[in-house]
């Protein structure tokens, strides 16, 4: 197995040339550079903290605006509580809202709402839909079987029967809105690029105006905001799920 | 098979020649059956021999390849399958409530619940002594509390054909005995089939079938032959 890896590797490095030692030497003297040269801007601290703010508003509302659209199309996406054919259908959709990137839906959202944070929100909310969608369904798929069965003999049915089985699911439920919100942090500080909005509009201009101490002290913040997530992520899914 | 139902006082459940296959193979071949009101029925056999799709076919959660489910009359049926069908993480009144969501179909949703349902969840919890605890969460109970839970759900519903799917597989002798007593008292309210695999409590049902080669056979009537 390590051996085909290694071949591999060794192909595509040789195609893309990554293995060329002088691009290597450019690229660490480049960043040497970079870290000679880049330091705090204090000017921008004030402006990246807004921007995050910005970005973190912006992941709040596609995780739960997300989340809520998939807990119904998570089920109407699962065979035990609707008919086959609407299953396959809704699982499609959200296969094709997962397969294109958030960047993407970005770039699309710009071109409908103009640049800021709606056209952010739209396409993060997007992306979110599709993935928690294919992940509540897998989480309605792993529940007993049996369960399901004998409250359809007490007459539940549909999204009723659904929100039922829903309650004994929700603690991996939470656990997946946690982990997207997580994943839509991130995302959110890059969709900026393509002018949705949140901090990663601050980058893309400093990138064109060649200031590398500004987008250093803006990626300062957003790592900084990205960790605090991660700790409370964390520390939510030990201690309150 | 028409004669025998003219026989029947108080026929409940008619099985008519039901068939049905798994891949290919037929797991039950032509089973027919006349079970009463008023009566507790045990259904044995060895693991695999299709005990529990019987039940299912009776439940309508499985449709047989062949043949007919018969009920006469209204009929309520409550199936209680070998792990329960209880939700996790929720109290033991809220899965007992879970019986009225045909008659209050929001309430599941909403999770809100007239007054009247939650006294008479309340009471069927009373029923199998289990009032004090209406406010745990199911998986907080011991094995034969959670069962008594799947029972009192199916009072609650008005179940007058309850089916019972291995309800003591996983319990001590005392407290299966108990569960038992309260499943094969619930013939007063309609009539009682459940499925084991052992005969330990044979002499608490009316009547026992064997279910051997796909088809069921009668083995003992009346609690005294069959011990």
């Amino acid at each position: 197995m390590s051996r085909y890896l290694l071949l591999l590797v060794a192909v595509t490095a040789l195609l893309i040339g990554i293995g060329d030692p002088w691009t290597w030497y450019k690229a660490i003297n480049n960043l040497a550079r970079l870290f000679s040269e880049v330091g705090i801007e204090v000017e921008v601290l004030d402006e990246a903290f807004y921007a995050m703010v910005d970005t973190a508003l912006l992941s709040v509302f596609a995780t739960s605006a997300g989340a809520l659209i998939s807990m119904f199309l998570g089920a109407l996406a699962s065979p035990m509580f609707f008919p086959r054919f609407l299953a396959v259908t809704v699982r499609a959709l959200a296969n094709f809202m997962r397969t294109i990137p958030a960047l993407i839906w970005g770039i699309l959202a710009v071109i409908m709402f103009g640049p800021g944070t709606v056209a952010g929100a739209i396409a993060l909310t997007i992306y979110t839909t599709g993935y928690l969608t294919k992940l509540f369904y897998e989480t309605y798929e792993n529940v007993d079987r049996d369960l399901v069965d004998s409250l359809k003999v007490f007459g539940l049915r549909g999204i009723v029967l659904a929100s039922a089985v829903f309650r004994q699911v929700r603690k991996q439920v939470v656990t997946n809105i946690l982990f997207i919100f997580e994943y839509n942090i991130r995302t959110a500080t890059i969709l900026g690029i393509v002018g949705a909005g949140g901090i990663g509009y601050y980058i893309a201009q400093y990138m064109t105006l060649l200031n590398y101490s500004a987008i250093f002290t803006i990626i300062g913040v957003a790592f900084i905001f990205v960790g605090i997530v991660d700790v409370a992520s964390y520390v939510v899914r030990r201690f309150f799920v | 098979m028409l004669k025998n139902i003219k026989r029947h006082g108080h026929v409940g459940v008619i099985l008519e020649g039901i068939y049905y296959g798994v891949n290919g193979a037929a797991l039950l071949r032509g089973v027919s059956a006349v079970f009463e009101d008023g009566k507790a029925y045990l259904i044995m056999g060895r693991s695999g021999v299709g005990k529990t799709t019987l039940l299912k076919i009776i439940a309508g959660i499985l449709r047989p390849t062949g043949g007919s489910v018969r009920f006469m009359g209204r009929h309520r049926v409550a199936y209680i399958p070998q792990n329960l069908g209880l939700i996790k993480g929720v109290t033991a009144l809220e899965n007992v409530l879970l019986a009225f969501s045909s008659q209050c179909r929001l309430c599941p949703l909403t999770n809100m619940w007239p007054r009247s349902y939650v006294e008479r969840a309340l009471e069927a919890l009373k029923a199998v002594m289990l009032g004090d605890k209406a406010w745990v969460k199911v998986e907080n109970l011991s094995g034969g509390e959670m069962q008594r839970v799947a029972i009192a759900r199916a009072m609650a519903y008005g179940a007058d054909v309850i089916l019972a799917d291995e309800p003591v597989s996983n319990l001590d002798e005392e407290n299966a005995a108990h569960v038992v007593e309260l499943l094969t008292s619930l013939r007063s309210r309609g009539l009682v089939i459940s499925v084991m695999h052992n005969r330990e409590f044979v002499d608490m049902f009316d009547e026992v079938y064997m279910l051997d080669m796909g088809s069921l056979k009668p083995l003992c009537r009346g609690t005294s032959s069959c011990s």
